[in-house]
């Protein structure tokens, strides 16, 4: 069943004089997987944010389908007083949600993102990458009618990448329509099935094809002591994170060989690599 | 209502924003009742009075407290924005009653340590009931109008703390204002009504209620009309 969720019909936003989106014209479906691309600044936040009501628009019209449930994952959640546990919680029971269904959610997805240790510690406490997985535990603590993505995994290592990753495809499978601001291209390849540019203010829409083609490999390596990066090996890697001197890295399946190659000429030794799933 | 109220405690309490005001009210109590005796309509209607400024800093301090990231994830889990930011006031409301049962309550127990010496006359149940309800309403006063310098309505924030200090000084002063400069008893109702309230007990050995009326119900009015006007400000502004 297709039946609109969302429709921005010719909506604009300015602040004060600066206009920052003209004539939007969006329709939101089931099952839709949208990725909006575009320089910092260009209004994908703001998009996301007038999709969420959460922002008001300057002209235009926006209908919504009755009920809908909308889930939230901001690009940088507050660092504020309040444990992992309490918010979750917090939030899970505002929601209309049972006591005990909120406690075996949070318990799941606590060990699913590896938090179990930090539930009880002040999110002003904790790291930026582990503060992003409240914000996605948050949002994925129900199932919503749609998910919308703020640079979901900015700061997160690539094992909770991975996760949510599936999470959002198994949540794909269920119906959930998702639209994501992002900069990676292979999270884009992962997650959206269509993909529009904010360019001009205007929304125009990208050919996903070349992208799609593209598959990835994931490759860990031990690194030699005070080792880094080429520049030009980083224009060839769409990811790489260092945990000491573990360094593991999300290249194009193209380039593989060639990253291989130069980084055992450096005196990196290979540890781990395996295909990314699509 | 219930877990937003919890929620919202929980965020205020754990930041420790609450004591200053709280410990500031607390000294006030003890210095102003330090002397024996006092006259109850007089002292009630100055601590009732401090009260107001306290739950002006109160209500300000618990706006700029809201974060606005947790507030859009609230609000969507929520889906009742009118809702929302009811609990939000309500949680005002409930420290209201703590301040004012606190700004009571104080007194009444010196009073009794004291043998029933701490007022000029004894104390009576209309005393007690009425020094609450008095108490309560300067709290609401005040929360409302601190509340109301919420950062996005009044995004400059140096102005919010000028235009709140200069509205709760005015509420107060409004009437000596008038006596100098007649004037400005018309724009005098832009100003919360602390003014009209406390005069109306000026001289007074006792609360009389025929007095009261007009102020009070001009309070609760005044109340009720920022509350509403911020909740539909708030809506509208969004982020």
């Amino acid at each position: 069943m297709n039946h609109v969720l969302i429709s921005l019909n010719s909506i604009s936003k300015c602040f004060g004089k600066k206009l920052i989106l003209k004539d939007i014209n969006l329709e939101i479906t089931p099952k839709n997987a949208i990725a909006l691309l575009g320089p910092n600044g260009s209004g994908k936040s703001t998009l996301l944010k007038i999709i969420a009501g959460l922002a008001k628009i300057s002209s235009g019209a926006i209908d919504y389908a009755p009920q809908l449930k909308i889930a939230y994952i901001p690009e940088n959640f507050p660092k504020i007083e309040l444990t992992p546990v309490e918010f979750i919680k917090s939030l899970g029971l505002i929601g209309g949600l049972t006591p005990a269904k909120v406690n075996t959610s949070m318990t799941d997805l606590f060990q699913a993102f590896q938090m179990d240790d930090m539930g009880n510690v002040p999110i002003k406490h904790l790291s930026k990458g582990t503060i992003q997985k409240v914000a996605v535990i948050q949002a994925l603590l129900t199932t919503p009618d749609i998910l919308l993505l703020d640079e979901p995994l900015s700061g997160q290592d690539i094992q909770s990448q991975q996760l949510f990753i599936q999470m959002v495809q198994e949540l794909h499978q269920q119906g959930v329509a998702t639209i994501m601001s992002c900069h990676e291209r292979f999270l884009v390849n992962q997650l959206a099935h269509s993909a529009y540019e904010i360019s001009d203010h205007q929304l125009i829409p990208l050919d996903l094809s070349g992208l799609k083609e593209a598959n990835y490999d994931v490759m860990t390596f031990e690194a030699p002591a005070e080792a880094t990066l080429d520049s030009e090996l980083h224009h060839l890697i769409e990811k790489a994170e260092w945990d000491h001197n573990r360094l593991k890295l999300i290249v194009p399946k193209d380039q593989s060989d060639l990253v291989l190659k130069e980084l055992l000429k450096h005196q990196f030794k290979l540890r781990a690599m395996e295909g990314m799933e699509q | 209502m219930k877990n937003l109220l919890v929620y919202h405690f929980k965020t205020h309490l754990k930041s420790y924003k609450l004591l200053l005001p709280f410990l500031i009210y607390l000294i006030y109590l003890f210095a102003a009742y330090g002397i024996m005796p006092f006259s109850i309509v007089s002292s009630f209607s100055e601590s009732a009075g401090v009260l107001f400024f306290i739950m002006a800093y109160v209500g300000f301090s618990y706006a700029e407290l809201e974060n606005p990231v947790t507030e859009q994830l609230v609000l969507l889990r929520v889906n009742n924005d009118t809702l929302y930011y009811l609990s939000r006031l309500t949680v005002l409301l409930i420290i209201g009653v703590v301040m004012s049962l606190l700004g009571l309550l104080y007194p009444l127990i010196l009073n009794s340590v004291n043998n029933d010496h701490l007022f000029t006359r004894s104390l009576q149940f209309d005393d007690v009931a009425i020094g609450f309800f008095l108490h309560y309403l300067m709290a609401f006063l005040g929360a409302m109008t601190g509340s109301f310098f919420h950062p996005r309505i009044i995004k400059n924030r140096k102005m919010a703390v000028l235009l709140l200090f200069f509205v709760a000084v005015m509420g107060i002063s409004k009437g000596a204002l008038a006596d100098y400069f007649p004037p400005t008893r018309f724009v005098a109702w832009v100003f919360p009504p602390i003014f009209d309230i406390l005069a109306s007990f000026t001289g007074q050995e006792f609360f009389v209620i025929p007095a009261m009326a007009l102020p009070v119900t001009l309070a609760i009015v005044y109340g009720l009309v920022l509350m509403i006007g911020q909740i539909k400000l708030l809506k509208r502004a969004k982020f």
